[in-house]
């Protein structure tokens, strides 16, 4: 993943609980209902289309002053990669072709 | 090369995606922006960017190869974002090609469509007449714009405009539209047919009146059925009925049901009702002459927001015309919405308790959407009044399923949780067989829902 990538959550149904800070959110996937926990709460909330990998990395590291760079860089491509696979998310977000991301996998 | 290219503008959401690819119709409105030019000589091509296929790689080929003299974009409010895209590449490859925005979007905006530097002229309203005028005056030499209605243009830093266009009454002069340039295999609904235009209602949340006119104008129930005829002899395995209210005008739709009947088209076919439909035994005669689903805007399940969505209809008039809908086998579509102005915690529950019964009753899908303020409707232009605010001006996100205003009972994270709760419930309560139209595996749903698998 490339720290230009623009994620961007393509599931419509969620919600979230908790604070700004510390927020939950649960959303639909295609398996069923899926809780985040905080730190892939505050990324889902970013993957907004409007926030590249780079800046969502920034505003967690204000978030987890205490956690290492490189810990918070792993969890955010662990996260964003994950959630690809669950067909919650592109990482790669074109809004110009969508559907080139999504493959076949998620249509059918 | 070419005269005119058209091209459509996708949805930037893969939801959209999705639905295109399950229940994508041929963009009927460009391609009878394509015909009427065709009747003039001009050479014309469709890019449908909203077809799976259309690729950012597809569209630059596609102008390297056609090398339109003019293009026109057609956009909607989610999708007008990547006009904007759109209108960047073509003046990527040169800025001499003249790039006209159309369709409901840029016609209640049309100075702030221009306003994004890249588009040379807005076509508001209906666009057939007003783009041919255009292309007559921009390749042929023609009128200047001034004396062409239905326009808007930039001139150095000032914004032009004609007079509007009133819309056509005699539907029939307009010609088919030219399938034969799109796709046609890649539609799932690909037999679409509009037999009118226009809606008579004064729904608050949508501009179908305020753009086509506040009258259901009709074409012939004989040139109606005469497309239809040429749909089926071009393989299409059903019909879709893209009128806002197909059963405004039932001496009509009889008619035309006879007709279909008199030369044996037997093909499945929805459309789009009310519930406040004249007669609903009707129902009967269309499900004998192929009509399998029918579409109804419930809106609220709430009385007290119901009455206030200048819609008029009420609750009783759902559950029977619903209902007859079904018993005369025919599946019933309802869509709902939530975050109105008048929509409380309290109304919501109603609507969702409502649609569940629907669906329960009578087997109907049901369809909850959030309430969106598209430039053009009265929610747009009344939110201060209706104590609306507007907090989300990436139109991208007007896609209906995401909160783009607060209102003043509910900021948009509960609307959100709202919109979810509601999915939540009547995916619980779906009648077997219907879980499919939900996400999520129905097999395994129970067991995800007591676990709430974690993720990181």
């Amino acid at each position: 993943m490339e720290s230009a990538d623009i994620p961007y959550r393509y599931a419509i149904y969620w919600k979230v609980a908790g604070t700004d800070l510390c927020p939950e959110v649960t959303v639909y996937g295609l398996s069923g209902l899926i809780r985040l926990n905080r730190t892939a709460s505050l990324i889902w909330l970013w993957s907004d289309g409007h926030h590249s990998v780079r800046q969502i990395l920034q505003a967690l590291r204000k978030c987890f002053p205490e956690s290492p760079a490189d810990r918070l860089q792993d969890e955010v491509g662990r996260f964003l990669s994950l959630a690809e696979s669950r067909g919650l998310l592109l990482c790669h977000w074109d809004p110009l072709q969508p559907y080139r991301v999504i493959g076949e996998r998620f249509l059918e | 090369m070419i005269d005119v290219a058209l091209i459509t503008a996708p949805s930037p959401g893969p939801l959209s995606v999705l639905a295109s690819r399950h229940a994508g119709t041929p963009p009927l409105g460009v391609a009878y922006l394509a015909a009427t030019l065709q009747q003039k000589g001009y050479r014309v091509s469709i890019a449908d960017m909203n077809l799976c296929s259309a690729t950012r790689r597809y569209l630059q080929r596609f102008l390297e190869l056609k090398r339109p003299r003019l293009v026109g974009i057609s956009s909607l409010t989610e999708s007008f974002p990547n006009a904007v895209r759109i209108a960047a590449m073509v003046k990527e490859i040169s800025e001499q090609i003249p790039v006209v925005v159309g369709g409901p979007h840029v016609t209640f905006a049309p100075e702030e469509s221009l306003d994004a530097g890249l588009f040379d002229f807005v076509v508001c309203g209906e666009g057939e007449r007003t783009l041919l005028e255009l292309a007559e005056h921009l390749l042929r030499n023609g009128e200047h714009p001034e004396q062409i209605p239905g326009l808007y243009w930039r001139e150095g830093e000032k914004i032009r405009r004609s007079v509007p266009r009133p819309p056509r009454l005699n539907l029939d002069e307009v010609p088919l539209p030219a399938r034969r340039l799109l796709r046609f295999d890649e539609y799932p609904n690909a037999g679409a047919v509009i037999t009118g235009r226009g809606c008579p209602n004064r729904c608050i949340f949508c501009t179908a009146g305020a753009m086509f006119g506040g009258k259901y104008r009709r074409r012939s129930p004989e040139k109606v059925v005469d497309e239809i005829d040429r749909l089926a002899g071009m393989g299409v395995r059903s019909l879709m009925f893209l009128d806002d209210t197909l059963t405004a005008d039932l001496e009509r739709l009889d008619r035309i049901l006879s007709l279909m009947g008199r030369k044996e088209i037997r093909l499945p076919w929805v459309c789009e009702s009310r519930v406040d439909i004249e007669d609903p035994r009707f129902f009967k005669k269309m499900a004998r002459a192929g009509c399998t689903g029918v579409q109804f805007g419930v809106e609220s399940g709430a009385p007290q927001v119901l009455a206030r969505l200048g819609k008029e209809i009420r609750l009783d008039q759902v559950v029977r015309t619903v209902g007859e809908a079904h018993r005369a086998g025919i599946h019933p579509v309802c869509s709902l919405m939530i975050g109105l102005p008048d929509d409380t915690e309290g109304t919501i529950h109603q609507t969702v308790e409502f649609a569940a019964e629907l669906q329960r009753e009578y087997y109907a899908q049901v369809g909850i959407s959030i309430a969106t303020p598209f430039p053009g409707t009265y929610l747009y232009r009344n939110a201060g009044k209706l104590g609306l605010e507007i907090e989300e001006r990436d139109y991208g996100q007007y896609n209906l399923h995401t909160p783009v205003m607060r209102t003043r009972y509910l900021d948009r994270r509960q609307i959100r949780n709202l919109h979810f709760e509601a999915m939540d419930r009547l995916r619980r309560s779906a009648p077997p067989g219907m879980s499919n139209l939900f996400p999520g595996s129905p097999g395994t749903d129970r067991a995800v829902y007591d676990c709430r698998e974690e993720l990181v």
